[in-house]
């Protein structure tokens, strides 16, 4: 039984189980006591997930490039589809986040007591359908999962959100659909172009993009413009690129904790993803042309989010926004065709996975003892919450880029890389992407400030108590990975290096690296 | 060996910071400070003795030239032909750094054991002071520039969180998150700048790395060798990373942060935001120095700047009242001083005046945290006065760094001082006579330092004894609102000495006040500019046009420079004598200078210690105002009522929404085919009939149908 | 085609035969019985229609009969497939249906039963004769069916137009059959196909018109537009479940007989009339397909009634399966109204648990909050619409990806249209989430009692789902099937034009 599959499916049978656990919970039982058994199914399901895919790592080979631990098995042969799933570099560690943060998520939905069953096994098929998206080979594979992860992210926002969810859990189901509806016609129109040459239909993801690498002019120019825009316009919607952004505040705020940890932590990647394994490889000539535009709305989308950022009066929602800057950052890096940039890019996705998971944990945290999102309703918590605060400030620092800790990597290998990319304008963009340093600086320490620090102004604050166990279990091990990330960067990046590097060459055919003029 | 160096307080801080609170629970305040005391001076103990073990057994013993010791950490980061290891270097220049960090790192935390004492953060305290020296090392040892980087912010972090230190303290606060915040806009130079390293010579090392098989020569050797690179180029280099410098080291227009840093604890201010972190903007300029050797612009821009921040902030340390806070404008001044030195391309002078600086500044700070300690939290001179007659050893200690900081003659400020004076009237960098208008500038802040110093002294030691008056709470100074340690004890009893953890440190930075300036006295004074000679192979040269005498030494990094080095020393030789006697004269003047201020300041205040300074001073030139009303104001309004409200919901989302509302219309108005009338039905069925049998019709016989 | 033999053969027709004849027993069993008892009248109607099922699988593959007055193809296969699986579906909620509304069961399902047996002709005929039977049959006992409920005047209304209207359609329809005769001289649709491709046309000038009545015949027995008024009154007022009856089966049934009289009888490679009348009728419905999708689901979007909601999404997916129609490919339209009749089926079998009794609950409004009360059938509902949505991992998805995909083939540019039925499926999915929003996101405003369901409504409830995912996830065998099959069907075609 291939390793991969069973970090995909695993999520799903716990999600039977939960199903069928109502049986287990003899009818007798309370429900707190049902409650804790669906929490505590979830949490083994999702602890032990996560092991297993630890094991796609140590299994996993770095001196290769191609996807590993495949397995194909024939799904619609007559549509050419398989089922073919499998990880190289990039996709190996966005697994992993993904099975690293749920349960932290489980973790963080402790809380939760309205039909934590349902909760639970939509927490679980959600991840099922985010594992596989990042394991699929196969397009007509990746994009079911990829609407598959749509539907119980709909409903943890619609059915366990906050008071706008209605408008909010829409918002997010039609930007998305909206984009992946158009990459579908896309893809469609690949997958013809593929057969047209091949003379067999096929979805094979390393076929295609052999096949459109070694005769580029399968496809008409114009119409390759239009399949870019396709699959282009999809991902940025998921990233969200500025100004595809809005729905992604609205989103976080209504989102419940774990909700927004996910989503945040790694739908969005879903989005940055997609652009690494289709629109570089498929249309290398078209990314290349659209590159300085998407490097610019990439640069407007990292300043633009922080400073709206800067001036949020919910925290939830300055966070959502610093997302935008942070993804920003990614996107540029993944048009730079430097492999620094592309490197830093991958690592970026991580390190924004886990620090913004922390920040969102964080804010969930107060807001499950006071109700409340508002930066002015606090102030001071320091005093009586001072583990918490201790955390909080390193994920803040984590978030805002400070060397030693995750942020910082990515950030400055993707500047760097941006600062010495081919790209026409490429330095110009950096140079301007840098001040998101400074200003994520500004926001972050700002709430930290009118938060964390200063006296205790509001009474209710003053009795909050401090991190619980559950809460520690959480939150610790997020910010263990920031650390760990920030000090030894190669142990992540000697994996990725290979594949991102063909991602890279697969645009810019020569290993360009850096023009060292003497 | 280095890597201890460096590692030693970290351990500290990780001991302290995870099991400070349990220490706590386990055996109370008194013992758990005894216990993270111990803890933190000994890991710094530890560091600084393998520092002076480094130094003296290690690097001197090196022949002339070759004093360089690398260490190889850890692979950090490798990127394709990027490259940044947790790598040290040691030379002359980390050297004397390393030594002064130590040492006067090790004073201070001594000191600290005894002025934190009774505050219930002392393990957290301790815990942010190692982390501090780690930071600080690993800035000084780094053997590149993304390594110096991570001291570089790692110092900033520490600073940001040492100056919050009291959290329930709005002002604190606020004083941490500008630091922070200022500091990153250097950072963002600095980062720029390590981009353009890279991109132009291909590493930011500043020793020869092996990357991918090839030897990659330093680019600070590649800056020098070759001439090919254009100068443009080198300038942006140097004037990115003054940018850099210039928020760390708190020079124009980035300095406001660095008063507000008066909000941290006073050790804080002695040790971060006097003696060491604010001068890692010297070292850097010091350390890149090829670079702006080769391009005089930045040099030019390095020297005014550093001019106008030292008289600027020495005019507003003359208005202040806040003890710690004239002390913090005075350091600003200094640090303007040292970047003179390094624009007018002196930079040893500059490297000198930041280590006598480091001693009589610490001493300064530290003696006045003596005093507020002895005042029980009052930092407000306007009331206290007299009280040399009640802590005598530091009413004497702080005398000796009185005399130094104002330059009189045979106090270590004194040589540094008169050094850059020369070496800024003699300079050859500047074009035709900025040298002399330069130094026309330092001469005044000179004096101007004197003064402010003065007052300072007669204020607190001389004089009535106004602590005794009512306060009138309009005065309060900020540092008593923090109340800080052991909360607020209200009205202060006698003003007593501190103990001896803190008295003996001030003895010996006094100490070393005296006799540190005697390591670099010029030969034109009889000395043999030890300091000097040791230092130069570290720092690049400037074009032998400047008069910069007896150093034929050339920085080995320097492929071609040796040649015309040797060019340099036979001119120096010729210009020599004559060299002397200006020099010999410039050193009279400086002394003249200092005992000018020294007297009148003493004569003035004495008389009149209240008077009130032009408002214009007092209120600090009203920067922060400016700032406030011309970049953070517009800013945040533009965020808040341009970006979001507008752009995001009225346009964006209104767009979206927009597009919902019209299908949504749509749909209500096709409804209203929906009649109910079975005969309407019929009717469109036949209509829709009619075009449909049409359209077959016209398809097949159109032509006829036109006839 | 020798005009001697008539080929007949009994066992060509058996599901139409056996269909019928239950339909005559289940009359006898109401008779003979003192007071009607529904359960039975069921138990037979489903053994019935299961033997049909069955038998449709031992027809065999190709062959006319009957002087080709009925051909077995594949067309006919899958059809007549979907329509029993239809059928049968309806059959298990009915009883629960007649049980709940109080009504006389015996000729209620006598009259699925005709209605069945019709719709099967119509599925099987291969002469334009049958098709005009059939179409008659099934039309007829749908207006009974609709209007099943004597007391209710909504019933009666809905029953009234549904009648009206459709003669008024069937006229065109039989018209046009007329005409197509006297240009052709002939009524069986392969012959027609032959002698058109061989320009043996009495009189050219009837065909086109023929031609073009025939289209609007059929294209309002399907609900497209401009002939799709009816639909919504009608569907609104049947009773739920003679709603989704008639809005799967009958629309299944048309379009078989639809694609062999187009697709096989007027399509045909031959210059001159040939060539022009399959241009113009893949134009007219090209156009038409847009136009019914569009108008579908853009007014979807203002229903506040479900069924009302869903009468316009069947509009909107009979636009899409002619979408698939245009591509000339047999089996992408086949899978897509097996596909649509599936879950069309469930989503109107829960409607009508949830409405109770006289469809009283049937607006929008009225499923606020209801989701976590009875789960079972509100997750199921939200399974059906997602997957009417197209979304995966439901059939919904399948259906039209693989519609979508043969259209993105085809030998004729159909690509505007893709675009097209993409930028429609975003509009639906606008209106799908309406009813999820409200059982789930909305708090519940009315007291609710859980609707009791029978053994054979969760049975159907189940067997739907269970299709919803089968065909969703693993469609491959059944593509495969038809994909053969309708090759060969061509094939077969080609060679009954060559004769």
């Amino acid at each position: 039984m291939n390793l991969i599959t069973i970090t995909t499916f695993l999520p799903l049978a716990g999600a039977v189980v939960l199903l069928l656990s109502s049986a287990l919970a003899s009818r007798g039982t309370d429900q707190e006591r049902q409650n804790n058994l669906y929490r505590w199914i979830a949490l083994i399901v999702t602890t032990v997930t996560f092991f297993v895919s630890v094991g796609i790592v140590a299994e996993f080979d770095r001196s290769i490039a191609a996807p590993q631990l495949t397995q194909k098995v024939p799904w619609i042969s007559s549509l050419g589809a398989n089922y073919s799933v499998g990880v190289d570099g990039v996709s190996v560690w966005l697994v992993l986040l993904t099975t690293f943060l749920m349960p932290i998520s489980v973790l963080a939905s402790w809380g939760v007591t309205k039909r934590v069953r349902e909760y639970m096994v939509f927490m679980l098929t959600l991840e099922t359908g985010m594992i596989g998206v990042f394991v699929s080979w196969d397009l007509l594979l990746f994009y079911l999962f990829f609407e598959i992860t749509l539907i119980p992210m709909y409903f943890l926002i619609g059915v366990w959100g906050g008071e706008r969810r209605v408008y909010a859990a829409i918002k997010f189901f039609i930007y998305t659909v909206v984009g992946s509806l158009l990459m579908l016609v896309a893809l469609i129109a690949v997958y013809f172009y593929n057969a047209k040459a091949a003379g067999a239909y096929s979805f094979d993801i390393v076929e295609i993009t052999n096949r459109l690498a070694s005769n580029p002019g399968l496809i008409p120019q114009n119409v390759k413009l239009w399949l870019w825009l396709a699959f282009a316009l999809a991902f940025f919607i998921k990233v969200p690129l500025f100004p595809f952004h809005t729905w992604l505040p609205d989103a976080h705020v209504e989102a419940p904790t774990a909700g927004s940890i996910i989503l945040a932590g790694v739908l969005l990647k879903m989005g940055t993803y997609g652009l690494m394994r289709f629109n570089l490889p498929f249309f290398p000539d078209i990314s290349h042309k659209a590159a300085p535009y998407v490097m610019a709305l990439a640069v407007v989308g990292i300043i633009y989010g922080a400073l709206v950022a800067m001036v949020q009066p919910d925290m939830k929602k300055l966070v959502a926004y610093s997302s935008v800057s942070h993804l920003g950052f990614v996107v540029l890096g993944i048009f730079s065709f430097t492999d620094l940039a592309m490197q830093g890019a991958l690592y970026q996705m991580l390190a924004h996975g886990v620090s913004t998971g922390a920040l969102f944990l964080c804010v969930g945290i107060v807001y499950e003892r006071r109700h409340t999102r508002m930066i002015a309703e606090y102030g001071g918590i320091a005093t009586p919450m001072p583990q918490y605060s201790t955390m909080f400030l390193i994920v803040a620092l984590s978030s805002l880029g400070l060397p030693l800790l995750n942020g910082f990597i990515g950030e400055f290998l993707i500047l760097l890389g941006a600062f010495a990319s081919p790209v026409p304008h490429a330095q110009l963009f950096a140079v301007l992407g840098a001040t998101g340093v400074i200003l994520s600086a500004v926001y972050l320490l700002w709430m930290l400030q009118r938060v964390v620090f200063g006296e205790v102004k509001k009474r209710e604050n003053a009795e909050l108590e401090d991190l619980d166990a559950r809460e520690k279990w959480a939150l610790v091990p997020l910010v263990a990975m920031a650390i760990v990330m920030g000090l030894a960067p190669m142990f992540f990046l000697s994996a990725s290096e290979k594949s991102v590097n063909a991602v890279r060459e697969a645009v810019i055919g020569k290993p360009a690296g850096v023009a060292v003029e003497r | 060996m280095l890597k201890w160096i460096v590692i030693a307080p970290l351990i500290g801080a990780v001991i302290n910071g995870l099991f400070g609170r349990r220490f706590l629970a386990l055996f109370g305040q008194r013992a758990t400070e005894k216990l993270v005391g111990f803890i933190a001076c000994a890991s710094v103990g530890v560091s600084t003795a393998l520092a002076f073990i480094a130094f003296f057994n290690r690097l001197l013993p090196l022949p002339e030239g070759e004093r360089r010791i690398t260490e190889h950490f850890f692979h950090w980061l490798k990127v394709g032909s990027f490259q940044a290891d947790f790598a040290y270097l040691l030379d002359p220049l980390s050297g004397i750094y390393i030594l002064f960090v130590t040492g006067v790192g090790l004073l201070i935390h001594i000191y600290a054991t005894g002025y934190m004492h009774g505050d219930p953060g002392y393990y957290r305290f301790f815990c942010y002071l190692n982390l501090f020296m780690f930071m600080m090392l690993t800035l000084v040892l780094a053997d590149n520039l993304l390594l110096l980087f991570v001291g570089w912010e790692g110092v900033g972090l520490c600073s940001y969180l040492l100056i919050g230190y009291y959290i329930k303290w709005d002002v604190a606060g606020s004083a941490a998150k500008k630091a922070f915040v200022m500091n990153r806009i250097g950072d963002f130079g600095f980062m720029i700048a390590t981009f353009l390293v890279f991109t132009t010579f291909g590493t930011i090392s500043f020793v020869t790395k092996n990357i991918n098989g090839v030897e990659v020569s330093s680019f600070l050797a590649q800056a020098a060798a070759s001439p090919a690179v254009a100068v443009g180029t080198l300038t942006a280099i140097a004037l990115l990373f003054f940018v850099g410098a210039t928020g760390k080291s708190a020079q124009i227009p980035l300095f406001t942060w660095l008063p507000d840093a008066m909000a941290g604890p006073t050790p804080v201010s002695a040790l971060i935001h006097a003696a060491t972190m604010v001068t890692a903007g010297v070292y850097l300029v010091a350390r890149c120095s090829p670079v702006f050797v080769k391009a005089p612009t930045a040099m030019a821009v390095v020297a005014v700047i550093g001019a106008a921040t030292a008289i600027f902030a020495a005019t507003i340390g003359i208005a202040q009242n806040d003890i710690k806070k004239v002390l913090a404008y005075s350091t600003v001044s200094q640090l303007g001083y040292m970047f003179l030195a390094c624009g007018v391309g002196a930079f040893v002078a500059g490297i000198f005046h930041v280590m006598t600086h480091a001693f009589f500044k610490a001493l300064l700070f530290l003696g006045s945290g003596s005093v507020i300690h002895g005042m029980s939290d009052e930092q407000d001179m306007r009331r206290m006065g007299g009280l040399r007659k009640y802590m005598k050893i530091t009413f004497g200690t702080m005398l000796v760094g009185w005399l130094a900081i104002s330059g009189i003659p045979l106090f270590s400020g004194f040589f540094s001082k008169d050094e850059i004076l020369w070496r800024t009237w003699s300079t050859g960098v500047l074009p035709n006579n900025w040298g002399k208008a330069l130094w026309v500038v330092a001469a005044i802040t000179a004096v101007i330092t004197a003064v402010y110093m003065t007052r300072l002294m007669v204020m607190t030691f001389w004089g009535r004894e106004r602590f005794t008056e009512t306060r009138n709470e309009h005065h309060a100074g900020a540092g008593h609102a923090s109340s800080g340690h052991g909360g607020d004890h209200g009205h202060h009893g006698r003003p007593h000495e501190s103990g001896w953890l803190m008295t003996v440190p001030l003895m010996i930075l006094a100490i070393l006040s005296i006799f540190g300036g005697y390591v670099g006295v010029p030969a034109a004074l009889g000395g043999s500019n030890q300091f000097e000679r040791f230092l130069e192979p570290a720092i690049a040269k400037v074009e032998p046009a400047t008069a910069t005498h007896n150093g034929a030494a050339v920085a080995p990094v320097m492929a071609q420079a040796e040649s015309h080095g040797a060019v340099a020393g036979a001119q120096v030789a010729r210009e020599g004598d004559h060299d002397v006697e200006t020099e010999r004269l410039f050193t009279g003047i400086s002394s003249v200078l200092a005992a000018l201020g020294l007297v009148f300041g003493l004569v003035f205040f004495n008389r009149n210690p209240l008077w009130r300074a032009p408002r214009l001073l007092e209120d600090k030139y009203r920067v922060d105002e400016f700032y406030d009303a011309t970049v953070v104001g517009p800013v945040e309004n533009l965020s808040r009522d341009g970006l979001w409200k507008v752009v995001d919901v009225k346009i964006i989302d209104g767009f979206v929404n927009g597009v919902a509302r019209l299908f949504a219309a749509l749909a209500g108005a096709l409804r209203y085919t929906q009649t109910g009338f079975a005969r309407n039905y019929a009717a469109v069925i036949l209509l829709g009939a009619i075009i449909v049998i049409g359209y077959f019709i016209v398809s097949f016989f159109g032509i006829r149908i036109n006839i | 085609m020798q005009l001697e033999n008539l080929n007949i053969n009994y066992w060509a027709i058996a599901p139409e035969i056996i269909t019928s004849l239950t339909g005559v027993l289940l009359m006898l069993v109401d008779a003979l019985q003192k007071k009607a008892e529904r359960k039975l009248n069921a138990a037979v109607a489903l053994i019935g229609l299961i033997l049909a099922l069955l038998s449709v699988f031992r027809l065999g593959d190709g062959g006319s009969y009957f002087k080709g007055m009925v051909v077995t193809d594949p067309i006919r296969i899958f059809f007549s497939v979907t329509i029993l699986i239809v059928a049968i579906v309806a059959t298990l909620l009915a009883s629960q249906f007649v049980r709940d509304e109080g009504l006389p069961p015996g000729e209620f399902f006598t009259l699925l039963l005709f209605g069945t047996a019709g719709m099967l002709m119509l599925a099987s005929a291969g002469d334009l004769v049958m098709v005009f039977l059939g179409l008659e049959i099934a039309s007829i006992t749908t207006y009974v069916m609709a209007g099943y409920r004597r007391y209710d005047a909504r019933a009666n209304e809905s029953s009234l137009k549904y009648f009206l209207l459709g003669s008024f359609a069937t006229a065109f329809l039989l018209y046009g059959m007329a005409l197509v005769y006297g240009a052709t001289g002939t009524t069986n649709i392969a012959a027609i196909s032959s002698a058109i491709n061989a320009g043996q046309i009495t009189s050219p000038k009837l065909l086109p018109v023929g031609a073009a009545m025939m289209l609007v015949g059929f294209g309002f027995k399907i609900a497209s537009a401009p002939f799709h008024l009816w639909t919504p009154d009608v569907y609104e007022g049947a009773p739920t479940i003679v709603t989704g009856f008639m809005s799967t089966g009958p629309k299944a049934a048309v379009f078989a007989a639809f694609l062999r009289v187009f697709a096989a009888g007027f399509a045909t490679g031959a210059p001159g009339v040939g060539a022009e009348l399959h241009a113009t009728w893949l134009t007219a419905l090209a156009v038409i397909a847009a136009v019914t999708m569009t108008v579908g689901n853009v007014i979807a979007i203002s229903q506040k009634n479900i069924k009302r909601m869903l009468a316009y999404s069947s509009i909107a997916h009979a636009g899409y399966a002619l979408v698939g129609f245009v591509t000339g490919e047999y089996a992408s339209v086949a899978f897509y109204m097996l596909v649509y009749c599936v879950m069309s089926m469930g989503a109107f079998a829960v409607i009508q648990l949830l409405a109770r009794a006289g469809d009283r609950k049937t607006e929008i409004a009225d499923y606020a909050g209801i989701g976590f009360e009875a789960p079972g059938l509100t997750f199921s509902l939200s399974i059906f619409l997602l997957s009417l949505a197209g979304i995966p991992p439901t059939a919904g998805f399948m259906s039209k990806f693989f519609v979508f995909k043969t259209a993105w083939d085809a030998p004729y540019n159909l690509r505007w249209l893709v675009v097209v039925a993409v930028v429609n499926s975003i509009i639906s999915i606008y209106y799908y989430l309406y009813p999820i929003v409200a059982m789930f996101f909305r708090p519940l405003t009315v007291g609710f009692v859980r609707p009791k369901v029978s053994l054979a409504a969760a049975i159907a409830l189940i067997v739907t789902l269970f299709g919803t995912f089968y065909l969703g996830i693993l469609p491959n065998r059944l593509i495969h099937m038809m994909e053969n099959g309708s090759r060969a069907a061509q094939s077969a075609q080609t060679q009954v034009i060559n004769r």
